[in-house]
């Protein structure tokens, strides 16, 4: 019991800290824009896409009309909540950052927000405008976005003024705005010499070259070896919330996963894939029950199991995407990203997954998945449908959901009391 | 506490009814899943082992469907494979009639794309490529071969380049080479420095043309300028649009007899250009002579240090 209680006793103490603090309320007042944008990335992905799951059983395209109209709607949700969400994350950080030192919050979120933006700001003159290129605004640069926002807002903890001088009086206003120009002079100067750098680094083409050396180290023989590692890789970089640059996970393997389809097509079955232990056959079959991180069990956990109602909640309104393997609203809501909590099951469970399908797959319980699976499909029928439908393969995926949900419940409970732990100090 | 449990007994209840539901879901998924995989892998699977490699061709304008009888005649008298002929005509409605038909078994049938509408023009070019692109997904989906060839003789050619751009999306199926005759790029201009509309789209869309496409521009000269119709300069435009963007891009010239527009196809040189680089080798292709690069990643000329040369 005395270790569990050091435990307890050292997570409340992380929790404390204030960067932790302040990443923390910045993903909870994310996660409403990212549940709305996860439900409309489902809609329009798994429902409304030719190759997406309902998409394509359901043939959507042949009795919904103007289905793409539809799609492209649900897709303008998405690009201006997931898709700008970085952006509100370095507004939020630095408004709780300033806050958190007394300083003006408002002014602070502002000039966070548009510090990122000019870091990554990025354009080109077209005949009808400017197009702005949108990679970096959106989930995938989470990390980096609230990191700056914590920088901005110290800024203005050093050079900002305190909350009692900015109050809203109308006389003060404008003295307001003047006395917060140092932070946003500061701001501005740094945010154009890391964008001048950056351009400067795209203009060699370097961003390029790290990109394919990645993907050059990634597209190795499939073994079991390189598809853990790379999974593993996915997960931690997940729990940071920076998955930029492993946007291209399903590329791992790549050849391999063709080689297996060729022979499966000649062969009539995929009982005899030449490589059975690819990343599609394991990580993305087996791994990614809801999402990176097999999140569906959690959610699955906190529903049943849960005594905090607000946890319930979160995992109530979260399922629905996490079923389509949307898992931000969950990562933002309970939450997941940067919490020490999770750590250990969120990085290590998808890799017990893959081990257990891979014994699977080595004793012949089931053939390797192999052939292709619509996109948005729900976690355990992955498998199902990669392996042309076979029965075992099913339930296989079943089982793990429940063997997930056992793994998950000790950090539920650990969770609850560590909470239990910080309101008890709070009294 | 009697009253306690009989508020938390239907949250109980509410708990594992969402969690029967969900796996209700599961279940009931996994049977329309079962059937759109078994005939997903099926379909897939027999375009897979099919072992047809069809060459489609398309007559200039003014011309029909029969336009290649001949033809077709002299390479099955040369190369003796017996190569089968399905004819289409094309209304402009969208209908199709065939006549002729592919001979069970044939590796490399011809078929002919003939339009009611063949008449010469930009906008009867886009509206032929697009009636092409719809027949084209018919016989995808009777014949489920994997791979073809292209012909074109005159504005053939510009039907097919219009179709590689804007209809040929499918990537199970890949289109192996392709050859012109005679193809005007850019109609009947006599110098690239006017580029027509058409070529300027074609070169605006070549991005799509697929990169692992083998192409052969065949050209023919009566005199130093053209085959009588058209220029030569013309067809040496395709360049502008599948060199360096197509796998490979061949110019070929032809002069002498026959080398007249019409003539072309009645040209032998034509026909053994034809077996030697559109047909598919005969016997099995001894090492020498097939040593194509498919994935050309490197181009010598791109379409800006050729222009300025110019």
């Amino acid at each position: 019991m005395g270790t569990i209680t050091g435990i307890v006793n050292f997570l409340a103490k992380v929790r404390s800290l204030s960067f932790i603090q302040i990443m923390q309320r910045t993903l909870v007042i994310l996660f409403p824009f990212a549940l709305f944008g996860a439900f409309a990335q489902v809609f329009a992905a798994s429902f409304l896409s030719v190759g997406g799951f309902f998409g394509s059983i359901f043939d959507v395209d042949a009795w919904l009309p103007h289905y793409e109209a539809l799609r492209v709607l649900f897709d303008d949700i998405s690009q201006l909540t997931l898709g700008m969400l970085t952006v509100a994350g370095a507004f939020q950080a630095a408004k709780y950052t300033a806050k958190y030192y007394h300083k003006d919050d408002q002014m602070a979120g502002l000039t966070g927000a548009v510090g990122y933006c000019l870091i990554f700001f990025h354009h080109t003159t077209t005949e009808t405008g400017i197009a702005v290129e949108m990679r970096y605004y959106d989930y995938h640069w989470l990390l980096v976005g609230v990191l700056i926002g914590y920088g901005v807002g110290q800024l203005f903890r050093w050079f900002g003024q305190s909350e009692n001088a900015t109050a809203a009086d109308s006389a003060l206003i404008l003295n307001r705005a003047f006395l917060a120009m140092r932070p946003i002079a500061i701001t501005l100067f740094w945010a154009l010499a890391l964008h001048t750098g950056f351009a400067l680094l795209r203009y060699a083409k370097i961003d390029q070259y790290i990109t394919t050396g990645v993907q050059d180290l990634a597209n190795q023989k499939a073994s079991l070896p390189i598809t853990f590692g790379a999974a593993l890789l996915t997960t931690v970089l997940g729990w940071f919330g920076f998955t930029g640059p492993l946007a291209y996970t399903s590329k791992i393997s790549e050849i391999e996963i063709w080689d297996n389809l060729d022979t499966a097509l000649s062969q009539g079955s995929s009982w005899h894939a030449p490589h059975p232990y690819t990343a599609l056959s394991l990580y993305h079959s087996f791994g990614t029950f809801g999402g990176t991180g097999a999140l569906l069990a959690l959610l699955i956990g906190l529903i049943l199991l849960s005594r905090n109602r607000n946890s319930r909640l979160v995992a109530q309104w979260s399922f629905f995407p996490a079923i389509f393997n949307a898992s931000l609203p969950t990562m933002l809501g309970i939450p997941i990203l940067l919490n020490p909590l999770f750590f250990l099951p969120f990085t290590l469970i998808p890799l017990v997954n893959m081990g257990l399908a891979a014994g699977a797959i080595a004793l012949h319980w089931m053939p390797p998945v192999v052939y292709p699976v619509p996109a948005g499909t729900p976690g355990p029928l992955v498998a199902f449908i990669g392996t042309n439908g076979n029965v075992p393969a099913l339930l296989f995926g079943i089982g793990l959901l429940v063997v997930d949900v056992c793994l998950y419940w000790p950090f539920i409970r650990l969770a609850e009391n560590v909470n239990q732990h910080l309101r008890e100090e709070a009294m | 506490m009697a009253f306690q449990k009989i508020r938390q007994w239907p949250k109980a209840v509410w708990h594992w009814l969402f969690l029967g539901l969900f796996l209700l879901l599961i279940v009931g998924l996994a049977w329309p899943s079962y059937s759109w995989t078994q005939a997903n892998v099926k379909q897939m699977a027999t375009r897979h082992n099919a072992k047809m490699s069809p060459v489609i061709m398309i007559p200039g304008s003014s011309a029909n469907e029969s336009r290649f009888d001949d033809l077709i005649t002299t390479i099955n008298k040369t190369d003796h494979q017996n190569h089968s002929l399905l004819r289409l005509h094309i209304y402009t409605d969208g209908t199709i009639k065939a006549t002729g038909a592919i001979r069970p078994n044939d590796r490399e049938p011809f078929i002919v794309v003939g339009f009611e509408n063949n008449d010469d023009g930009y906008d009867n070019i886009k509206q032929q490529a697009k009636l092409f692109g719809q027949a084209f997904t018919q016989l995808t989906k009777k014949y489920n071969f994997n791979n073809f060839k292209g012909f074109g003789h005159s504005n053939g050619g510009l039907i097919y380049t219009d179709f590689l751009e804007h209809y040929f999306k499918d990537d199970q199926i890949t289109m192996k080479r392709l050859m012109t005759v005679g193809t005007p790029y850019n109609f009947a201009e006599n110098s690239t420095s006017r580029k027509t509309q058409m070529l300027a789209d074609f070169i605006k869309d070549r991005s799509a043309i697929p990169e692992n496409l083998v192409v052969y521009s065949v050209a023919g000269t009566e005199n130093y300028d053209n085959d009588s119709i058209v220029p030569i300069k013309s067809v040496a435009a395709g360049k502008y649009i599948y060199q360096g963007q197509a796998a490979q891009y061949t110019q070929i010239t032809v002069t002498g007899k026959m080398a007249q527009h019409s003539e072309l196809l009645a040209n032998p040189q034509i026909i053994e250009l034809m077996t030697r680089y559109l047909l598919d080798p005969v016997k099995a292709p001894t090492k020498k002579t097939t040593t194509r690069t498919y994935h050309d990643a490197d181009p010598t000329n791109s379409l800006e240090n050729d222009a300025n040369g110019q």
